[in-house]
């Protein structure tokens, strides 16, 4: 017999307030909240885009925020949702973007920021263990006693988290031309399983999951719990340099043979524009295309390296940027993406992966495309390892304005189609784009998939992200054919 | 690290990223949001910068806590995706010290203060108003203080046996608010530059020893001060919690009352009366007070030029210095901006020697009394202390350290603000977990100097 709606929804209450009480028995009741202001508060990223994408399906929001202290109260957390069958939403600083961060399916949100305690530093053997939850900052502070930093962090680094750096790939940041991306520093991860099960993984594992497959698997295979990285000694010196051009060809150029320059490597190298620099930091006294490098090493190394790229600039007509700009820049590093917000009420972005050889493509493309649907505009690339970059689109809109607020994420939607077509592809995945990677890269999505139907066949843990969505490519399509039409 | 390395070290690190810790957005070349306004929620990032120097987000973990997650949630009221319950919003309303910090790391420029300050005032127009407020608010409508005192028992403290010093300054204020009130003295014919003490209820009914010791500073300086006989709350907390509409009452009398008299500076000890005329005052009297307002930490520096006068600690030498920290009070320092005079005044006196927190200036902990939450959440407010606590205990051990290789004896030192709430939250964690430490005001540091 079916039972009547409220009939229903009495007993979905009465088995929300058992499982409560189950949870509150192995984690403190102040950490395990039903509160629907801080249900809210912890549902999103740095996108607002993510609930929009749920709106109209009510139980996307979630049921509970619970906040795990320990490996063990995180284990049986998810061991009791399992148990339960109630969906569960990884999350930390939420310093992420399009909704990676979101519930999507109800449940319970796992806020993982508790568990940001330091383990061991082991000044000796260089390494580092800690909660996945602990901020970068937090983290750099505690090495920093020893003489230590890390290998590499993300520009973020004032809010992210260590974990979230770990599952979102870690490709592009602070250290990673010179030293490797996050992948290389990680000697292991404890990941607590979408079973609850606990494991611990390293590079010679031979489980189910490697350490590949869980770098920037947007945490769909288990919650990463604790970090182990290998550190490396601090610095002696450091010194910074910046280029202006007059044309993108000759930046580019540049910015190339600063990084393939395999002797000396920059700490932090990046290209941006005029309108880049402007709108994070007012004033810039240049030319039309910046080229910024950070040089970090013992001082004979950094003055090598500053060397270099000071005759690869004269041969490149270079205009040398002033002393207390690069410095500025570099004391505010984190702060520069988000300073552009200030110049607007509703600051809209795009990441991209872009390999070496297609920077200029990426660009011109680009160009071209704005050069159609005029807004205010930034382009900020940062470089990866040797290989790839992030490209990072700013469209600067005003919230009250909904016709260029789609007309710019069309724009974006040709560029991110254009990328995929050429062999390259976003560099953060979340709910609202993950539908691009599905489409575009089959194969890599297939193996992930099958490896989730696997590990969680009831789909439970952070769910549409990366094997599935709920977007269509052909309704995303249409809504941005419209929007250029009416921009 | 050796010695030579670590120097190094330190030349690189403060000069970027790489470990330059959580300074604010403090570039110069960095342009002013386009848009200021109560609704500056609206362009809130979320970043998260604000989580991490949020002590109540770092004592409870919940994203409600902290600026970035309140903009959500009044992102969400606005839109109607969520509903606004007027019992269960309270907690998400009201658990903040409105210690600002969060305005200062804002790299979107956002007035948080301002906003969570309009927030609060919106929720209580709506109904919103936990039980403890409530009673706060009828004794301060009533009774022109907030402790359920009786008015007439405001200037108890100042008797001639026990503060002849402040005694004689209401005397003074009585005889000069009849002669005003009589016709025999008119604003315009005073000739001196005449100084009133707003004394403000908790010195006046809690927290005696301020009241005490900053009538006897002013004393020994030869200020002839007055006190307001007829001074009521000045409405901070009301401000503060979301209950303007009830402090404007109270703006108005102490404005006219304080012009009525024709005294041309108000000294403060207390940092929450400073911050609101500083703030809320001026804003009620478009910038036209008609006095000028001082904290003790700057009219005594001040003066003490003025005079040509020094000052010594008299319980200990240079030699031997009272090695103290200083606690910038959030009414004071990102409220007001009032961070280098009490500096400077404990630079002056012999026999006191200033050692910094990690957490200072526009990056200083909040003590966690601020905003209400002392009454409304004991408990939070009592942890944020704690936290606070063992940051001064950290400098001391660094202090201490560094005596040790300076073969100094070490000598008892002591945590100071200038501010009467963060005394007594601190001290009040003080002496649930570290009895031994003590907390005081600066002005009882002042109290046993001597002027001359």
């Amino acid at each position: 017999m079916k039972m009547n709606k409220a009939k229903v929804e009495e007993k979905q209450e009465i088995g929300k307030t058992k499982f409560t009480k189950e949870i509150e028995e192995f984690i403190p009741p102040a950490h395990v909240s039903t509160d629907m202001y801080d249900i809210e508060a912890t549902s999103g990223d740095l996108s607002l885009l993510s609930k929009y994408h749920y709106k109209f399906k009510q139980d996307y929001q979630a049921t509970h925020v619970v906040r795990p202290g320990t490996t063990e109260e995180l284990s049986n957390l998810m061991k009791k949702c399992r148990e339960y069958s109630i969906p569960m939403t990884i999350r930390a600083a939420g310093s992420s973007c399009y909704s990676s961060s979101t519930p999507t399916n109800g449940g319970v949100i796992i806020d993982m920021r508790r568990m940001d305690k330091i383990y061991e530093i082991d000044a000796n053997n260089k390494t580092v263990r800690c909660g996945a939850g602990i901020s970068w900052l937090r983290l750099i502070e505690a090495l920093l006693e020893y003489g230590l930093g890390p290998k590499c962090y993300p520009t973020s680094y004032k809010s992210s988290c260590v974990g979230g750096f770990v599952v979102t790939s870690g490709k592009v940041g602070i250290g990673v031309l010179k030293n490797g991306i996050m992948k290389d520093a990680i000697k292991s991860v404890v990941l607590v399983k979408t079973d609850g099960s606990v494991e611990t993984i390293s590079r010679n594992s031979q489980g189910d999951l490697s350490l590949d497959d869980i770098i920037g698997s947007f945490g769909i295979f288990g919650a990463v719990a604790e970090v182990e990285l290998q550190v490396s000694s601090l610095y002696t010196s450091m010194e910074m340099i910046g280029y202006s051009f007059k044309t993108f060809k000759m930046a580019v150029e540049f910015f190339r043979i600063l990084k393939n320059n395999d002797t000396n490597r920059p700490f932090f190298l990046s290209l941006s524009d005029k309108n880049f620099e402007k709108y994070a930091h007012w004033t810039f006294p240049s030319r039309t295309y910046f080229v910024y490098a950070v040089y970090s090493d013992d001082p004979s190394a950094t003055s090598q390296g500053v060397s270099f790229a000071k005759d690869a600039a004269l041969k490149l007509d270079g205009l040398g940027i002033e002393d207390w700009y690069l410095k500025e820049k570099w004391r505010n590093l984190a702060d520069t993406e988000l300073n552009i917000g200030r110049w607007c009420q509703n600051l809209i972005f795009q990441e991209y992966w872009v390999s070496d050889n297609r920077i200029e493509d990426f660009y011109n493309f680009y160009t071209e495309k704005i050069s159609k649907q005029k807004y205010r505009n930034a382009f900020y690339l940062m470089s990866g390892a040797k290989g790839g970059n992030r490209i990072k689109l700013f469209g600067l809109s005003d919230i009250k304005n909904s016709r260029e607020f789609f007309g710019i994420k069309a724009v974006f939607n040709d560029i991110t189609i254009n990328n995929y077509k050429n062999k390259d592809n976003l560099y953060t995945l979340g709910v609202v784009n993950t539908f691009y990677f599905l489409k575009y890269d089959p194969e890599r999505a297939e193996y992930l998939r099958k490896l989730k139907n696997k590990l969680d066949p009831e789909d439970l843990v952070n769910s549409y992200r990366l094997v599935k969505a709920k977007m269509r490519p052909w309704r995303v399509g249409l809504l941005f054919w419209i929007a250029k039409l009416l921009y | 690290m050796n010695e030579k390395v670590s120097e190094d070290v330190k030349k690189v690190v403060t000069s970027g990223p790489t470990v330059s810790g959580m300074f604010a957005p403090d570039q110069e070349n960095l342009v002013e949001p386009t848009s200021k306004s109560e609704e500056d929620y609206e362009r809130c990032t979320q970043c998260g910068y604000c989580r991490l120097v949020c002590r109540v987000y770092n004592t409870t973990y919940a994203e409600r806590d902290y600026a970035g997650g309140r903009n959500r949630i009044l992102k969400s009221l606005k839109k109607k995706e969520i509903a606004f319950d007027k019992e269960k919003i309270i907690d998400a309303i009201y658990q903040c010290m409105l210690c600002g910090n969060c305005r200062t790391v804002c790299p979107s420029g956002i007035d948080t203060l301002e906003v969570f300050q309009t927030y609060r005032r919106t929720a209580v127009r709506k109904g919103v108003m936990p039980e403890k407020l409530q009673i706060l608010k009828n004794s301060i409508l009533t009774n022109k203080n907030p402790f359920l005192e009786s008015g007439t028992d405001r200037f108890n403290w100042c008797d001639s046996q026990s503060c002849n010093e402040g005694h004689k300054a209401y005397e003074r204020g009585a005889e000069h608010a009849r002669k005003i009130a009589f016709g025999e003295l008119k604003p315009s014919d005073i000739e001196e530059h005449l100084v009133g003490y707003f004394v403000g209820c908790t010195s006046a009914y809690r927290n005696n020893e301020l009241s005490t010791a900053t009538s006897r500073i002013l004393d020994k300086m030869g200020v002839k001060f007055i006190v307001f006989p007829d001074e009521y709350c000045c409405g901070s907390v009301l401000f503060r919690t979301g209950l303007e509409d009830d402090a404007i009452e109270l703006v108005h009398y102490n404005v006219d009352m304080i012009r009525k008299l024709g005294v041309n500076e108000i000294v403060f000890s207390c940092a929450g009366c400073f911050s609101t005329f500083t703030t809320e005052y001026n804003k009620f009297t478009e910038g036209d007070l008609g006095f000028e307002l001082s904290h003790m930490v700057q009219f005594v520096p001040k003066v003490a030029k003025q005079k040509g006068l020094k000052i010594r600690y008299t319980k200990r030498t240079k030699e031997d210095p009272l090695i103290v920290t200083y606690h910038d009070p959030c009414h004071l320092g990102r409220y007001c901006n009032v961070y280098d005079e009490p500096r400077e005044l404990i630079d002056m006196i012999e026999g006191v020697k200033l050692i910094e927190m990690k957490h200072n200036r526009e990056m200083s902990w909040c003590c966690g009394a601020g905003g209400g939450v002392r009454a409304l959440y004991g408990e939070i407010s009592t942890d944020i202390a704690s936290t606070r606590l063992d940051e001064t205990v950290a400098c001391w051990e660094d202090i201490n350290e560094d005596r040790l290789k300076e073969a100094i004896e070490t000598n008892a030192e002591v945590l100071v603000s200038a501010c009467v709430f963060c005394k007594n939250n601190l001290h009040l964690a003080a002496s649930q977990t570290k009895p031994d430490l003590p907390v005081i005001d600066l002005s009882q540091i002042l109290e046993d100097c001597e002027f001359y």
